[in-house]
């Protein structure tokens, strides 16, 4: 029923590594938590699932907490920015931080789509921490049915 | 030893039978009259997650099934869905009935009183 990055087979990862281009890998994640239990140790922030179409690529950002006012998604051509804050907070009066685990700062991802996108057509939406991003095909990339014409 | 704080108890996660079990990562903050742990857990909602107290141990559960887009073939994969779990010590000075949690965009607060001779009371001091 469920899907465990934990005990999985070997990940997918070099396909991941070939969509990112390590040019545009601006990622920067301002405080990185020292543990990180449970999880894999790995360093791009947020983690992110891709999954292509025809129709195009939809791709989802595990952002637990994020404010979806503090995030900003931009596509050119074929390149895809995710950047933002999360759990950025000043401790309220009289509270004391007894343990911080969670990832806190500035974070960019920056993605190179393995095609050029519709940029005026992409969608987003934000659910339980996770933000999914619908990138539609520019119509020229799209599979196109030729017609053969009798001579 | 005695704690006068809330931990998380390392050594009982994940827990034998299940070797899946993401352990959320967590911040744990304390003001003079509560604590509160403050938890990773992504995909999951208020009908997933659980929050149980039993022998002053806190347990904090959830799940997440993540909805994968239909007609598409996945490209990468660097997260999962799957169960969430982790345990905490608390100490004997909260209040273990008045514990109240909630969960919000993927994030579970747990919000745990302390007992009423324990909260640190700011006295008058007149002149």
């Amino acid at each position: 029923m469920f899907e465990f990055v934990t005990a999985g087979p070997p990940s997918p990862w070099t396909l991941f590594e070939e969509l990112e281009s390590l040019q545009s890998d601006m990622n920067r994640l301002l405080s990185a938590p020292e543990a990180r239990p449970g999880r894999r140790s790995r360093t791009s922030y947020p983690p992110l699932n891709a999954w292509t179409s025809e129709e195009g690529l939809t791709l989802d950002a595990e952002l637990p907490g994020v404010d979806p006012a503090e995030v900003d998604i931009s596509v050119v051509g074929d390149e895809l920015s995710l950047r933002g804050k999360v759990n950025v907070r000043e401790p309220a009066e009289g509270e004391t931080v007894l343990r911080r685990e969670r990832p806190a700062g500035e974070f960019q991802r920056t993605l190179q789509l393995p095609f050029r996108a519709d940029t005026g057509a992409v969608k987003a939406t934000f659910r339980n921490g996770i933000l999914r991003i619908r990138i539609p095909r520019s119509e020229e990339e799209k599979p196109r049915k030729i017609a053969i014409e009798s001579a | 030893m005695s704690e006068t704080k809330v931990m998380p108890n390392e050594a009982s996660v994940p827990s034998p039978e299940s070797e899946a079990v993401f352990v959320p990562r967590v911040d744990i903050r304390e003001t003079a009259d509560h604590f509160e742990v403050v938890a990773d857990m992504p995909g999951a909602d208020d009908k997933s997650v659980e929050a149980t107290v039993q022998n002053r141990v806190l347990t904090i559960e959830g799940w997440s099934c993540p909805e994968k887009p239909e007609g598409h073939e996945p490209l990468g994969q660097e997260f999962g869905g799957g169960r969430y779990r982790r345990d905490f010590t608390l100490p004997d000075s909260v209040e273990v009935n008045g514990i109240r949690a909630r969960v919000r965009n993927g994030v579970l607060s747990v919000r745990i009183p302390k007992k009423e001779d324990v909260k640190a009371r700011r006295i008058q001091v007149t002149g």
